[in-house]
């Protein structure tokens, strides 16, 4: 039976965003949206909810319910409050936001719950609700979302969306927010109820691991068109569109260390720019003329396999990818003889209130060396790359850095020849730059904190990280995420440091630009020595870039060792987990 | 429509600079056989009791009608900004002393305190204007460190000390064009509270001596002529909110605008 059916779905607001898309959903079926930010899929399930932003229109047929259905475009408001929660439920990808800190779990149930409930009290039904989420403390229904965990407030969140029993069920990112143990557990929740329920369910999802585990149903979409769709697990095995195809290859595997880390070249196209031919074109290598002189309608293949490509995809490993560019420059980088210890932490500690963030932690970082630090939020990665900053005072504890004591005694204090030492690679793309300053002047004040004596120029600095030289007169908000993170890198290396810490430098970023950044890190530490301490979550990304690894768990190393070594022989119960929780790469 | 702001900003401010030479009587000139009388063409806005030119008066009177305001709002402005960005920045026992000393001030009934300073002392506007700027700048550094206090945070501010750079350099280099909006936009509202409190001062017969051109003054004295020629207290007052109004919505567009251009 359907429950959905889409056609010509068209968003508008000053720009075309979404164009032309066609979607089915069966009940009992998953189908995933998948597709990197821009690519129009929040908002192609905006409009399927009648949730627009203002000024956005949409325009199309979204039809709900089999055979002649109800049609949701220009429905009334009142309509769409009918239908909202009853027939179709909304879960969002942010379990802080998404609940009123104001009121309580069970009362965001109750609210939400068909006005008489069959038998029982409204009590007896809100706990019979959390159970069937996994909650089995009937006493979560008087806590406050602030007294929840992450994992436990989408679960909430997920009843709620649940209590109207509705049909279908359009799930935006619901685990992109929460850690990979958590992650794993509330994707497993989801396919449990889906069955039970007999639900349509909607997920979206930058992931592709996670579509291809959950999803019966995958439609691949990209600057705002459908490109590929197909059974999910098909559609892994034998991408038929170069853009999934690319996005395969740009997966980072938790499994085996890739010899280089291919992306795909350029951006997202604004999707107004490219209604007349392939959107993908400027960046694929197959690409013809035929690609630009009309455009690709989604062509069947069989099976319920649709492309929206002309030709045949290569095979990806087809072809052997090409070596990355060295990360090249005469100028010369701090060196230390290979296999020195560089960074030797001793019992660092440090506790806010009661909560300990490092309960006496130990590494060491030899020249030369790239260290992966791994955990979940809460276990103490971020506060250890603080305290080598000087952004942290620890509590106790010892930090030298190339034979020199720079542990932050102090608030805010550091050793004057620290920031020569260590620099920092932050996460997060929107605010590691000053918006006020152009990325030229940026780099050369960097550029300025370095020792005298082979200072870099700014276009050096540039061609270090692949960029032309016409960037330094940008402001960063004219770059995309990926630039932008690599300005961010060049920056760090403009004082020509020892070690470079790497806060989760591709967790905000989209896979095809990951897999160039991380080439660029890889290139960093194989070509100019700098050694690496990469913090991240994800266990598939420190695979590719550091030979050994330290997995933090509750502000204590639980386990290290070569990152291999660590990764297939997991030996500690908590990494066993973590790994364990990684969806498989297709 | 910022256009219109602009242009209205800007006929206030040429007033101000050249309305003495453009009137065209004397405003002090009286004419007591004429009176108070309505519009005519030789007095555009008419005349008050003794027979001055209403239209030169409130030229004559921009002047200091928008000197003062500016000058209130450039003081406010440079000292908030400074000591907002100080105490944001430095944190610790600094910040808090001059946070509850700011509290102290905000505490503080300020007309009431305006019109006994100024009803004491005397000797015109001059020590008004610096109670104001004293007066308004402890809710302006709030807003100043709160923000200062966001922007440390990010990332970029975390990078440039990272980086070892001197602290006064990323306070104005770094963290300073990221505030310019919020910066701008309350410097604009503290000349508008400015030009109301000093018109207020005015119209209670504080501050300047009776007989001078002054917008507040005039809606005063020519109040009791509404019947005679009303014109010679609503177009002061009128003057009054159109520059003030004006003055707020530039800074609403301009805190937008600059805000969307580069900084957030």
């Amino acid at each position: 039976m359907t429950l959905l059916t889409v056609t010509g779905l068209t968003i508008t607001g000053r720009h075309l965003l979404v164009d032309d898309v066609d979607l089915t959903v069966a009940a009992g079926e998953t189908l995933g949206l998948v597709g990197e930010s821009g690519s129009g899929k929040s908002l192609t399930a905006r409009a399927v909810a009648g949730l627009l932003p203002k000024g956005l229109t949409a325009t199309g047929s979204v039809l709900l319910g089999d055979g002649a259905g109800m049609q949701l475009i220009g429905a009334r408001e009142r309509v769409l409050r009918s239908v909202r929660g009853n027939r179709i439920s909304l879960l969002m990808q942010d379990p802080f936001t998404m609940l009123n800190p104001l009121r309580t779990a069970g009362l965001h149930i109750a609210e939400s719950l068909p006005k008489r409930p069959r038998g029982g009290t409204l009590r007896e039904e809100v706990v019979r609700r959390l159970a069937e989420v996994g909650i089995d403390d009937p006493a979560v229904a008087d806590r406050y979302p602030f007294q929840l965990s992450g994992g436990m407030r989408q679960r909430v969140a997920m009843a709620a969306a649940l209590a109207g029993d509705p049909e279908l069920l359009i799930a935006d990112e619901p685990t992109t927010a929460l850690d990979a143990t958590t992650q794993h557990e509330i994707l497993m929740l989801l396919r449990k109820l889906q069955e039970a329920r007999g639900m349509g369910v909607v997920l979206i999802t930058h992931d592709l691991r996670v579509a291809f585990e959950l999803c019966d149903r995958v439609s691949v979409m990209y600057a705002g068109r459908i490109v590929e769709r197909g059974p999910g697990a098909h559609v892994a095995k034998e991408p038929a569109h170069p853009y999934t195809s690319g996005l395969l290859a740009a997966l980072p595997s938790v499994t085996r260390t890739l010899p280089v880390l291919t992306g795909i070249p350029g951006n997202v196209p604004p999707a107004a720019e490219v209604t007349e031919v392939c959107a993908f074109a400027a960046r694929c290598g197959q690409a013809t003329a035929e690609c630009t002189k009309a455009r690709p309608v989604l062509r069947e293949l069989g099976a319920g396999r649709h492309t929206a490509c002309l030709h045949e995809v290569r095979p990806r490993n087809d072809h052997a990818p090409e070596p990355a560019p060295a990360v090249q420059t005469s100028r010369p980088f701090f060196t230390a003889e290979p296999g020195e210890p560089l960074l030797r932490i001793e019992d660092l500690r440090k506790a806010y209130g009661t909560h300990v963030a490092l309960g006496g932690v130990a590494l060491e970082v030899r020249a030369g060396e790239s260290v992966g630090v791994v955990g979940e939020s809460g276990s103490g990665k971020t506060t250890l790359s603080r305290c080598v900053l000087g952004l942290v005072t620890p509590d106790g504890g010892r930090i030298e850095l190339a034979g020199e004591d720079i542990t932050p005694r102090g608030r805010r204090t550091r050793a004057a020849r620290a920031h020569r030492l260590v620099q920092c690679v932050f996460q997060d793309p929107s605010t590691s730059l000053n918006p006020a300053l152009t990325v030229g002047s940026t780099l050369a004040e960097a550029a300025a904190q370095g020792p005298a004596e082979g200072r870099l120029s700014v276009a050096d600095l540039l061609d270090l990280v692949g960029l032309p030289a016409a960037y330094a007169v940008r402001k960063p908000r004219a770059l995309s995420g990926g630039e932008r993170q690599r300005v961010a890198i060049a920056r760090a290396l403009a004082v020509r440091p020892a070690l470079l810490i790497c806060d989760e430098p591709v967790a905000s970023l989209d896979v095809s630009v990951q897999a160039h950044v991380l080439e660029l890190l890889r290139g960093v530490s194989r070509d100019l020595g700098t050694s690496l301490l990469f913090i991240t979550h994800d266990l598939a990304v420190v695979r590719q870039i550091a030979e050994r690894m330290v997995v933090l768990f509750k502000g204590a190393v639980v386990e290290s060792g070569e990152t291999a070594g660590l990764l297939d022989r997991p030996r500690h119960d908590y990494t066993r987990r973590l790994v364990a929780s990684v969806p498989p790469t297709p | 429509m910022r256009a219109v702001l602009i242009t209205v900003l800007a006929l206030a401010g040429l007033a101000a600079l050249v309305g003495d030479a453009v009137a065209p009587h004397d405003p002090a000139a009286q004419n007591l056989v004429l009176g108070a009388v309505g519009p005519s063409a030789d007095h555009w806005l008419g005349t008050d009791e003794l027979g001055r030119d209403v239209l030169s008066r409130l030229l004559a009177g921009a002047g200091s009608a928008l000197f003062w305001p500016v000058l209130v709002a450039v003081g406010t402005t440079l000292l908030s900004t400074a000591l907002g960005l100080y105490a944001g920045y430095r944190g610790g026992w600094v910040d808090s002393l001059m946070m509850r000393v700011a509290d102290l001030a905000i505490a503080m009934p300020g007309m009431l305190v305006l019109i006994v300073l100024v009803g004491v002392i005397g000797g015109g506007y001059g020590w008004a204007v610096l109670a104001m700027a004293v007066l308004f700048t402890p809710g302006d550094i709030r807003v100043v460190r709160s923000l200062t206090l966001a922007q440390r945070q990010m990332a970029y501010a975390e990078a440039a000390y990272t980086l070892g750079l001197r602290p006064s350099r990323i306070m104005f280099r770094h963290l300073l064009p990221n505030l310019a909006p919020t910066v701008v936009a309350s410097a604009l509202l503290s000349f508008v509270a400015a030009l109301v409190s000093l018109a207020g001062l005015s119209f209670l017969g504080i501050g300047l001596p009776a007989g001078t051109p002054d917008w507040g003054l005039m809606i005063e004295e020519n109040r009791g002529l509404l019947d005679l020629n009303p014109l010679a207290s609503i177009a002061p007052a009128a003057l009054i909110t159109v520059v003030a109004s004006a003055a707020t919505l530039l800074g609403d567009r301009l805190f937008e605008t600059m805000s969307e251009g580069g900084a957030r």
